[in-house]
């Protein structure tokens, strides 16, 4: 490995402890070889650890829980629906439950589901249903009386004319 | 990170003040280290540790213990001090310059300590401030914080690639600024 690229893993992998044995390996060979790198790796653990190891942490000033004490006392949050509350309660140690995306599917599907076991019988009428123009008349045709309708239905050809 | 009780954050939840503020006495110290580390500027530390808990307030009753509590807010916290540098740099339209004199103020240690600490905490608040705040933000995380590359990907949504590569520019200023300062105190 090249110096650049010796200092480059110093900075970063290195310096973090996320160097794979085998890098690990070959830096040190590199390092024990390499005198620049060698003071490169001293100075970036003085100069990037070191320091930060000390720093502490701070209070923010009082007045800041006053001002939000304030604000949320004087704005509560919208009353939670209670039927709302008991559900999330009943479900959130469902691990689906915690999944909004699989919540809106599940119920989409059982949307579609009730719709489609709900949905009424089909008697055909629909603009698809064949139509008559003249209902047949079943109780005619048994009876004969049938024939009188047959009059005046015809072609009306000469042909027709002569024989009838 | 400090941990709460979940019975603590379900009370809180339900609107509970006292609660809440058991939650606020536990993390705000947290919060407002990262936002003052981040923003450069203790009053603008204080106004996003004041808005974080208030938006932890409000948004409480949804939160759904995917991570843990402390967890959640410290990335609500890390986001909302980014974008109010963001915000302040594009009003001023310059970066803001870090102040110094915050670390040295409202310390949660006595103070003769804090005399003897003195020097670590300006030259904590000099290099900070050599940085732009997305290097800056890496570094807290990194360095102060200790979070791993992959827990500040996720807290910056950025990709591990790029937390490295901002943690190594950020690293050769900080050397170079270093650099510069002992050849100048000689």
């Amino acid at each position: 490995m090249r110096c650049e690229q010796i200092q480059e893993l110093l900075l970063t992998d290195h310096l973090d402890g996320r160097l794979r044995r085998s890098e690990q390996e070959k830096l040190a060979v590199h390092l024990r070889n390499c005198t620049t790198c060698r003071e490169f790796a001293g100075i970036a653990k003085a100069t990037l650890l070191t320091p930060f190891l000390e720093a502490e942490q701070l209070t923010p000033p009082e007045r800041v829980w006053q001002e939000v004490r304030q604000r949320i006392v004087a704005a509560p949050r919208r009353s939670c629906n209670p039927l709302r509350a008991f559900l999330g309660k009943l479900l959130l140690p469902l691990p689906v439950a915690r999944q909004p995306a699989l919540v809106c599917a599940g119920l989409v599907a059982v949307a579609l589901l009730t719709a489609i076991l709900m949905r009424p019988p089909y008697y055909g009428s629909g603009p698809s249903a064949v139509s008559h123009a003249k209902p047949i008349d079943y109780a005619a045709i048994l009876t004969g009386e049938d024939e009188v309708d047959d009059e005046g239905e015809g072609l009306d050809t000469d042909i027709e004319n002569y024989f009838l | 990170m400090p941990e709460i009780p979940h019975d603590i954050i379900m009370a809180a939840a339900q609107g509970d003040v006292a609660a809440f503020e058991t939650i606020y006495r536990g993390c705000a110290g947290m919060v407002y280290t990262t936002a003052l580390r981040i923003t450069n500027n203790r009053e603008c530390a204080a106004e996003v540790t004041q808005e974080v808990f208030i938006a932890v307030y409000r948004k409480l009753p949804s939160f759904a213990f995917r991570s843990s509590f402390t967890t959640w807010l410290y990335r609500i916290s890390v986001n909302a001090a980014i974008n109010q540098v963001r915000k302040r740099a594009m009003e001023k339209g310059h970066t803001v310059a870090y102040d110094e004199q915050t670390m040295a103020e409202h310390t949660a240690t006595p103070a003769t300590d804090a005399l003897e600490r003195e020097p670590t905490r300006q030259l904590i608040a000099r290099m900070l401030a050599a940085l732009n705040p997305d290097q800056r933000a890496c570094i807290v995380l990194r360095n102060i914080d200790g979070l791993s590359y992959e827990e500040i990907a996720i807290t910056l949504k950025i990709n591990v690639n790029t937390v490295r590569s901002r943690l190594k520019r950020a690293r050769e200023k900080l050397i170079a600024m270093r650099a510069r300062e002992v050849r100048h105190a000689v």
